[in-house]
């Protein structure tokens, strides 16, 4: 039986949810020690990331444990927080709907942002640490096989990960990289210290930035925002300099008014001597920098509204391919879920198989003893002959656990044969 | 060797320019790969085709006539595409993948084009200095080329300058190069056109008083050297403005050089193609279009020389 016990953004806040994660490998090491003490019997894989905490257990049909209450149980007792904080939020999706639900979550039509990849590494990682720690069985690397397959087909059989849809990420990935080849070179000038310029230094500096000067009517947040980027900050009466020097601006105060206006911009330009392509972010709202600076040549200045634009175009382009991605994922559910259930009934075939033929060799060898007259050509004749019986004897009741295997797990149709045929199970 | 005509790198080339103009709208990769291909398909048949036509008429392309002056020139653009589009696939390092195709393609278009309607026969006049012509070919030719990469790289900037001003719709699939890149590239362009084009023009220089008797008393005022000296003077020109201040707007350069480089291309190449089209007389390969030569489609294996 496959389950999964979940804790995700669309049904736990993150207070509930940083206090159930595994925060690092460390930890996780020690919950895969204590799960497999917990469920000796059960293969078990967890996904934790900022946005989810699940737990994978494949488990004997037979086997009486309830997963939920169990998982449940566990995370309560290993991260010591009171079971009725979460039992609420927890979901639970077994068989094919937890296929199903690993199967959206690797493809990322589960996510906070629809399309982002980093969930398959973070899948897939979760993975290698559950097979690292031998928490893994057939039916979980079969599984995890399967959604790693399926996340290959949505990736490239859909356009449901291309364009970027956060603001920071369109500003530095679709304009600023348009504009400069390099940016370790670069001088980058952040006015203010909000949170939206902290998430655009992080793009920016992946891409090399090496300058970096921030400017800020709080000489002790830019003080405190360039430590942590490793840049330089600057008394506030120095804006006008450094804005004609700056090659790349990136802008975030909570002014109520523009505080670069067209004629200081150009001013500041002139003084620096520059004409070369800058680079303006401005994510103020209200504006920090006046639109008709925009207009010059040169100047490439974006508003949140600008970005936003591109951001919901790219999204809604995600959102087309979500159908596509779907169905993708509904196939590929019903193809692990037929190889699931033919590896169930395949053991009781092989079984029958191997007593019938058992039996009719035991049979053909008395039968050689009694007739010592034939020869070698007469034997095989025979066997053929006994061999071709067995084989349309067995066909039917085959046949019939094949077609009961495509609509799920054969149960009745296997305890049936067993029953039928005094097939024992072996030790 | 096989047949090669000029309609299967032209149609290549026609293909690989629709797939180009069809990811436009749709963005998809598999556009990109089309393009690609033909484009690569289209290269692989030009390279046969002007293997051919050189061993039929003995002489290298650049020497023949102005028909494989002309594929030389187109051949030398597909392989900077070519090379470009490889980028693409190289592990992600400082640059970008380039998507130029679109603006590289109509210009060899416009080249094999062109090639179709101009005279196949070889110069008459190849039997003296041959190395000197050859010098003088394949500088002039190679000049050419940088100026065609100038005249590409100055619209890619515009095009490029224009999306980024707000107006990336309906290209948003495309992945050109940055402004920062197509400066520079340019830049390089002009300063590798210049020198390229003095000694392609003081080569033929030197070619015309070696020559002496050989060559026809009108070299002077071919059109084809009049109209090549007046735009060698147009990219000097260029050159020195560009040099002289380093801090001019990205998008006055590329006007610029868009002018300079559309004016050398159509006065050079295109004064060539008139005068073979019209049967005017002239010692740059361009000679009398022969009695019974049709605009119907040359095959390298059938040309009669």
């Amino acid at each position: 039986m496959l389950r999964v016990t979940t804790c995700t953004h669309q049904t736990t806040g993150l207070a509930v949810r940083e206090k159930l994660a595994f925060s690092s490998a460390q930890q996780l090491g020690e919950a895969y020690r204590a799960l497999r003490e917990k469920f000796p019997e059960s293969e078990v894989v967890v996904l934790s990331t900022c946005n989810r905490v699940e737990v994978y257990t494949a488990q004997d049909a037979t086997s009486p444990t309830d997963a939920t209450v169990d998982v449940a149980g566990f995370l309560a007792e290993f991260h010591q927080v009171p079971r009725t904080d979460f039992e609420q939020d927890l979901r639970e999706h077994t068989g094919p709907e937890a296929v199903q639900h690993l199967f959206r979550v690797i493809s990322s039509l589960d996510s906070m942002v629809l399309g982002e990849p980093q969930i398959v590494t973070q899948v897939k990682d979760a993975y290698q640490q559950a097979m690292q720690h031998n928490a893994c069985g057939p039916l979980t690397h079969a599984l995890f096989q399967g959604a790693l397959r399926t996340s290959n087909r949505v990736r490239t059989e859909t356009k449901l990960s291309t364009g970027r849809v956060s603001i920071a990420s369109v500003a530095v990935g679709e304009f600023a990289k348009g504009i400069f080849s390099t940016f370790h070179d670069k001088l980058v000038l952040v006015v203010g210290a909000g949170e939206m310029a902290e998430e655009t230094l992080r793009y920016l500096k992946d891409e090399g930035v090496q300058r970096l000067l921030v400017i800020n009517r709080s000489p002790e947040r830019a003080q405190r925002l360039a430590e942590e980027w490793q840049g330089e900050a600057r008394p506030w009466h120095e804006l006008g300099d450094w804005l004609g020097r700056a090659d790349v601006i990136v802008s975030t105060t909570g002014a109520t008014e523009p505080i670069v206006t067209r004629e200081v911009f150009l001013e500041s330009r002139a003084a620096a001597g520059r004409t070369d392509p800058v680079f303006v972010l401005d994510l103020g709202a209200p504006r920090d920098f006046e639109p008709a600076i925009g207009q010059l040549e040169d100047v490439f200045l974006y508003d949140i509204d600008s970005l936003q634009t591109v951001c919901d175009r790219n999204r809604r382009a995600r959102q087309r391919e979500v159908q596509v991605a779907e169905k993708i994922i509904l196939d590929e559910t019903d193809r692990f879920m037929a190889e699931f259930y033919n590896r169930a009934s395949s053991a009781i075939v092989t079984r029958l198989r191997e007593d019938w033929h058992s039996i009719s060799q035991q049979e053909l060898e008395a039968l050689y003893r009694k007739l010592p007259h034939l020869n070698a050509d007469d034997r095989d004749a025979v066997a053929r002959t006994v061999g071709r019986i067995v084989n349309k004897l067995l066909h039917p009741p085959l046949e019939a656990l094949r077609d009961e295997a495509r609509s799920g797990t054969p149960h009745g149709l296997v305890d049936a044969l067993k029953r039928l045929f005094g097939l024992q199970e072996r030790p | 060797m096989p047949n090669v005509g000029i309609v299967c790198f032209l149609m290549s080339y026609l293909v690989a320019m629709a797939a180009q103009l069809i990811r436009f709208r749709s963005g998809s990769v598999w556009w990109v790969r089309t393009a690609a291909f033909f484009t690569a398909a289209g290269f692989v048949a030009q390279t046969l085709y002007l293997l051919l036509r050189a061993q039929q008429t003995r002489l290298p392309p650049l020497l023949s006539s102005l028909h494989d002056w002309l594929l030389v020139l187109a051949w030398l653009l597909v392989l900077l595409d070519l090379l470009l589009a490889v980028s693409r696939w190289l592990p992600r390092g400082h640059n970008r993948p380039l998507d130029v195709g679109a603006a590289v393609l109509p210009l060899v278009l416009a080249m094999v084009g062109a090639s179709w309607f101009v005279p196949m026969v070889p110069s008459q006049l190849l039997d003296a200095n041959r190395g000197w012509k050859m010098l003088h070919a394949a500088l002039l030719v190679l000049g050419m080329a940088t100026v065609a990469v100038g005249l590409l790289t100055s619209f890619v900037y515009l095009w490029q300058h224009w999306r980024l001003k707000g107006h990336a719709r309906w290209s948003s699939g495309m992945a050109l190069p940055s402004l920062e890149w197509l400066s520079l590239a340019n830049r390089w362009a002009i300063l590798l056109a210049v020198p390229l084009l003095t000694l392609g023009m003081l080569s033929g220089v030197a070619l015309s008083v070696l020559g002496g008797r050989d060559l026809p008393a009108k070299t002077w005022v071919d059109p084809v050297v009049l109209g090549g000296m007046a735009s060698w003077l147009v990219m000097c020109t260029l050159l020195f403005w560009t040099l002289r201040n380093e801090n001019h707007p990205g998008r006055q350069v590329a006007w610029l050089t868009v002018c300079a480089c559309g004016f050398l291309l159509f006065s050079v190449v295109g004064l060539q193609v008139l005068t073979g089209v019209t049967g005017s007389t002239s010692v740059h390969g361009a000679g009398p279009k022969p009695a019974g030569h049709s605009s119907s489609a040359p095959q390298a294996g059938e040309a009669s020389l």
